[in-house]
C-alpha cells in the first residue's frame, strides 16, 4: 500500500504532537532523544523509545515536506555542557496544520500528552 | 567503561558504517545527531538513576529496531547523490490501525496466550466429574501452572498503563513457563506457541528495560510484586510439572528460567547508577 499524499504516518502525529507539547510547557526546539522520551511517556502510547533509524529517518522526512524546520545549537553552548551539540527541531506552521486536520479526521486518536514521570532531559 | 559506554560505542561504529561513503555532510549530521541521542540517553539515566545494564539494553534495542530505517535512508541518500528519481519505497504503513498494530503486535500476541492457556489448563485436565476432584488434579496435570500463566499476563497487560516496567515483566514471567518447556514439547504447533511465548518474552523484557530506562525512582512496593509474581509463577510451574512426571530437567529449566528472568529484572529495579 502506497503512502497518499499529504497523509500522516503515525510516527509523524507522535512527533508533531510531542514537539508541539513541548512547546507549550516552553520548550520551544528540541532536540530528538527528547522527542522520543515524549512518545514514549504519553499515556496513549505507553511505547518504547523510537528506535534510532526510525526516528532520524522520520524527522529528515518531516523537515523535507515541510513540517519541521532543524538548526544546530550553539556548539559554545555544548562545550560549555560538556556534551555534543544537538540538532533542534522546531514544528512549522504547515506542520501544526497537518496535525489540526489528521486530528480532525482521528479525533478518537487524538489524546492529551501523560505528563511525565520523572525530570525530562534538559 | 560502563556497560552503556560499550554500547554506545557500539551503535557509533554501526552509524559510521552505514553512513560509509554517503555525502559528507549528511553522514557528519546523521553521526552528530546519533551521538547527541545517546548521550542525552545516558544523561537522563543518570539524572533519574536508572540502571546502568537496563540503559545498555534500551539503547541496543533502540539501534538493532532502526537497522531496516538505516539501511532504508542509506539506499535513499546513495540514490539522491547518483542524481536518480527520489527512492520511493513500494509500499507504507500509511493506516493508523496498522502502525498501532505494528507498535504493539507483541501484547497481541501475549493476550491471545490467555484463552490459549485457559483452554489448554482444561485440555490437559481431562476433567471427569464423576471421578476427578479439582485440587489434586490442577497440580498433577500442572494446569495450574498454565492458569497462573494467563493470570499473570492478564495482569501485566492491565498493569503496564499505570506501571510500564511491571506490567512487561509480569507479561515476561506469564510467558516464560511454556518458553522454557519447549524442549519437552512432541507437538509441532505447541512448539510454535512455545516459539512464539519466547518472543513476547524477549520484547516484553527488552521493553521493560527500556522503560527502567526512563523511569525515575522504583516503587518498592512494585519489586516486592515482581518478586511475589515470580515465586507464585516458579514454584506452580516447577512444582505442577514434577507432579505431572516431567523430566527433571524441564523442571528444573522452568523454575531457573523463570528465576533468572526475575532476578535480571528485579536487579534492574535495584541497582541504579549513581546520579552525577
Amino acid at each position: 500500500m502506497r503512502r497518499k499524499p499529504g497523509t500522516l504516518l503515525l510516527l509523524e502525529v507522535d512527533i508533531l504532537d510531542a514537539g508541539l507539547a513541548l512547546r507549550r510547557d516552553g520548550t520551544s526546539s528540541v532536540h530528538g532523544f527528547q522527542l522520543a522520551k515524549a512518545i514514549a511517556d504519553r499515556a496513549d502510547t505507553r511505547a518504547a523509545l523510537t528506535a534510532h533509524g526510525t526516528l532520524y529517518k522520520a524527522l529528515s522526512r518531516m523537515e523535507a515536506a515541510g513540517l519541521l524546520t532543524s538548526t544546530w545549537e550553539d556548539p559554545n553552548l555544548a562545550a560549555a555542557d560538556g556534551r555534543p551539540r544537538r540538532r533542534l527541531y522546531q514544528v512549522t506552521g504547515a506542520g501544526e496544520r497537518a496535525l489540526a486536520a489528521w486530528q480532525a479526521q482521528h479525533p478518537k486518536a487524538s489524546a492529551p500528552p501523560r505528563p511525565a514521570a520523572g525530570p525530562g532531559p534538559a | 567503561m560502563t556497560t552503556s559506554d560499550r554500547t554506545t560505542a557500539l551503535v557509533l561504529r554501526w552509524v559510521a558504517v552505514y553512513t560509509r561513503s554517503l555525502d559528507p555532510e549528511i553522514a557528519a549530521r546523521r553521526q552528530a545527531e546519533l551521538a547527541s541521542d545517546l548521550w542525552e540517553q545516558c544523561a537522563h539515566a543518570r539524572r533519574v538513576g536508572a540502571a546502568d545494564s537496563m540503559v545498555a539494553l534500551s539503547i541496543l534495542r533502540r539501534a538493532v529496531a532502526g537497522v531496516p530505517a538505516d539501511l532504508r535512508w542509506r539506499q535513499h541518500q546513495l540514490a539522491v547523490a547518483r542524481g536518480r528519481p527520489r527512492w520511493q519505497p513500494r509500499w507504507q504503513l500509511s493506516s493508523t490501525r496498522t502502525r498501532a498494530l505494528a507498535r504493539t503486535w507483541w501484547l497481541v500476541l501475549a493476550a491471545l496466550f490467555i484463552p490459549l492457556y485457559g483452554f489448554g489448563a482444561v485440555g490437559i485436565m481431562n476433567f471427569d466429574t464423576s471421578t476427578d476432584s479439582w485440587w489434586p488434579k490442577l497440580w498433577y496435570t500442572g494446569a495450574l501452572g498454565m492458569i497462573v500463566s494467563a493470570v499473570l499476563i492478564a495482569a501485566g497487560i492491565l498493569a503496564r498503563r499505570w506501571a510500564r516496567a511491571t506490567g512487561d515483566v509480569l507479561i515476561a514471567i506469564g510467558a516464560l513457563p511454556l518458553t522454557v518447556s519447549i524442549a519437552a514439547l512432541e507437538d509441532s504447533v505447541l512448539r510454535v506457541v512455545a516459539a512464539a511465548t519466547l518472543l513476547v518474552t524477549i520484547v516484553a523484557f527488552l521493553d521493560a528495560a527500556d522503560a527502567r530506562s526512563l523511569a525515575g525512582r522504583a516503587n518498592s512496593a512494585r519489586r516486592w510484586l515482581l518478586a511475589a509474581a515470580t515465586a507464585a509463577a516458579a514454584t506452580v510451574a516447577g512444582l505442577g510439572m514434577a507432579r505431572a512426571h516431567a523430566a527433571p530437567v524441564v523442571v528444573l529449566s522452568v523454575m531457573s528460567g523463570i528465576t533468572l528472568l526475575a532476578v535480571l529484572a528485579i536487579v534492574g529495579y535495584r541497582h541504579r547508577r549513581r546520579p552525577t
